[in-house]
């Protein structure tokens, strides 16, 4: 949370009990032990950095459904949403691809969910 | 929560006054994001880049203090965003936040916002919205009671709680546990109040989702509870319905989203075992 609130010049730090900044969750991969192991990232970022550095992150959307406080414990499931294309500007293809995250937390239920876009802009090479 | 807004107003705030490579770093760092793009220049070029780029989630994240500025942390309930362009090493963020609409849902509302952040002096990079739990109706005294209330019970405040409920409040805690019972009469709800204390390891927190006024005055809250017991941490939904007469409480119906798990945490044994610490 140091690092985070320091890093994106929230006026932080968050002592426990105090609610998490909103997008603090779309930073889970640091907790995942084998994210950036042998330089490797994991889950999306896996996916974007198999693709170069071509693939951008086109949209972010966050549902709220409890409050995230410092100290809570949350689990993160993540799987593959829709996949679609666009007509690009020049008469190429924009392909789109979604990743939806849930988190819950130690009772199980749902408090965070989470889509996000990455789009492989027109023309770029695979 | 804060004054109620009008649709149109709005804030403009500076989010980064200039974005640094080393800025970027730190998010990747603290993020998790070390996509080339973000952190390595040469590979950014090659990819037909003029430099590295932001992330936008650091964009997204900046953008989001215009909001809890605002309303504070706990008012949002969705927060979306387009990255609309790259941000470079040396943009300055400016967010602009405007309140879009405004939906009554009974005493709470929800305010949708529009965001939108510029790099300097014009390349819009984030085209956002975001709803906000507002409180429309916060003058009504009975919503403000049970709000008094509930920051009683979390500061443990004896005084304020007796004041509330009325001599002859009838408590009622469902389920089959160490606290359900109809408890009657303010004498047996503050045993029951005090027995809840001594076996708590910590007070309870109160997250209110939503509260709401009925036509007949009564206070629906919907909350969630986290409770520490014997060294155990638990998170109850429920629902409170509470009854006024004179402005104080007269009755409290309690409902449970899992009595199963709410009569775990304050079995006999769970009590006991508490107790004896």
């Amino acid at each position: 949370m140091l690092a985070f609130t320091r890093a994106v010049g929230d006026p932080g730090p968050r002592a426990a009990g105090e609610v998490v900044p909103p997008t603090f969750t779309a930073c889970a991969a640091i907790q995942d032990p084998a994210h950036m192991r042998g330089l490797r990232p994991v889950g999306a970022p896996a996916r974007a950095a198999a693709e170069g550095s071509t693939v951008l992150h086109a949209e972010q959307h966050f549902e709220y459904l409890a409050l995230v406080r410092v100290g809570d414990v949350l689990t993160m499931t993540e799987s593959s949403g829709d996949t679609w294309t666009k007509p690009g500007r020049d008469g190429g293809t924009l392909r789109f691809s979604e990743s939806v995250r849930e988190f819950r937390d130690a009772g199980g239920d749902l408090v965070v969910r989470s889509r996000m876009v990455t789009v492989i802009p027109d023309g770029a090479p695979r | 929560m804060t004054a109620v807004p009008a649709v149109g107003d709005r804030v403009e705030l500076t989010v980064c006054s200039e974005l640094t490579r080393t800025q970027i770093v730190q998010f990747a760092a603290a993020s998790g994001d070390f996509a080339t793009l973000h952190v390595d220049e040469p590979a950014a070029r090659a990819a037909g880049h003029p430099s590295v780029m932001g992330h936008g989630m650091f964009t997204m994240a900046a953008t989001a203090r215009a909001v809890t500025e605002w309303f504070g942390a706990d008012a949002l309930r969705t927060y979306s965003a387009r990255f609309t362009a790259p941000v470079w090493p040396g943009d300055r963020l400016t967010t602009t936040a405007m309140v879009e609409s405004i939906e009554a849902v009974g005493a709470l509302g929800v305010a949708r916002l529009h965001l939108q952040t510029t790099a300097a002096p014009d390349r819009v990079v984030l085209v956002g919205s975001a709803t906000v739990a507002i409180d429309l109706d916060e003058t009504h005294p009975n919503v403000a009671t049970i709000r008094r209330l509930l920051a009683a019970f979390g500061a443990q405040d004896r005084a304020v709680i007796t004041e509330i409920l009325a001599p002859d409040c009838v408590w009622r805690v469902p389920g089959a546990n160490a606290l359900s019972g109809e408890h009657r009469g303010l004498p047996a709800i503050m045993r029951l109040f005090g027995l809840l204390k001594r076996v708590l390891d910590a007070p309870p927190r109160f997250d209110v989702a939503d509260i709401a006024v009925s036509a007949d005055d009564r206070v629906v809250l919907i909350q969630h509870v986290v409770i520490a017991i014997n060294g155990r941490t638990h998170r109850f939904k429920e629902c409170h319905v509470y009854r006024f007469a004179g402005g104080s409480v007269i009755e409290m119906d309690e409902y449970q989203d899992d009595q199963a798990a709410i009569d775990r945490a304050f079995s006999a044994d769970a009590v006991a075992e508490a107790l004896g610490r």
